[in-house]
């Protein structure tokens, strides 16, 4: 991998990080917008990023703003017509509807669990 | 039997408002979001530890909890009968009510596993057969 990916890598782990500690989200968008740029150009990548979107969907609540772009950002992996491609695009639909549960329905899938 | 009802009833109150808090606490956490997504491929360790706990809350802790207060009338198995048979006594409205058709959900669907390994654990601590009902009538102490 050349020193670019590199870069790119270091920058998107750096905003992970980030998230994780509830900071600077917007940096994060902006990294994974230049790793979209660049992704054709390397491919392996790709394989990096499956687990760093991985590695959001154990953080809490997103910004729909950011969900959108990563979904845009998997969508636009044509080539990579993968089962993992489908189940990270259903996890990210699922992760952007967390803000629109009622709270009844956060109640029902407590009480599914009794 | 004025005292049995109101043992019977003020223990009941006690255990459906447990219940229910406890239900209302995980739900404003939206755990049940993080339950319903529990996979094996990518296990939510958070989620997974949670689960449990609620399960150990709702079943185990409301007549442990209770105990302490009525020691002096009610044994630790009296309470915990007094408990299921609440629990049944719900059960039983949310299904007359059709509110397993209405909210897609089952209530209390490892109830019967908790009153049998209890009734079994508790037999053994007292090393003599104590039953813990759920669907029978309250019995008096003899």
């Amino acid at each position: 991998m050349d020193k670019k990916a590199k870069e790119l890598e270091g920058i998107i782990r750096s905003n992970i990080k980030s998230i994780k500690d509830n900071k600077n989200l917007s940096s994060l968008c902006d990294g994974l917008e230049e790793l979209r740029k660049s992704m054709d150009s390397y491919d392996s990548l790709w394989t990096n990023t499956k687990d760093w979107f991985k590695r959001l969907f154990k953080f809490g609540k997103k910004k729909d703003l950011c969900i959108a772009q990563l979904i845009d950002i998997v969508n636009d992996f044509d080539k990579y017509k993968t089962e993992d491609k489908r189940k990270t695009i259903n996890k990210l639909t699922e992760l952007s509807k967390i803000k629109d549960r009622t709270f009844l329905e956060k109640i029902i899938s407590v009480l599914r669990a009794s | 039997m004025k005292k049995v009802l109101k043992q019977f009833f003020g223990q009941g109150i006690f255990y459906i408002l447990f219940f229910g808090l406890v239900v209302l606490v995980f739900a404003f956490f939206d755990l049940g979001f993080r339950w319903d997504n529990l996979n094996i491929d990518d296990l939510d360790v958070l989620g997974y530890i949670t689960l449990i706990l609620f399960r150990l809350i709702i079943y185990i802790c409301p007549a442990i909890i209770m105990y302490p207060f009525v020691r002096k009338k009610c044994s630790i198995s009296k309470c915990y009968s007094l408990q299921f048979c609440w629990y049944s006594i719900l059960l039983a409205l949310y299904n007359l009510l059709s509110l397993d058709y209405i909210l897609k959900v089952d209530l209390f669907s490892k109830l019967d596993s908790f009153v049998f390994i209890l009734g079994f654990v508790l037999s053994l601590i007292f090393n003599k057969q104590l039953p813990v009902e759920t669907t029978d009538k309250f019995k008096q102490d003899k």
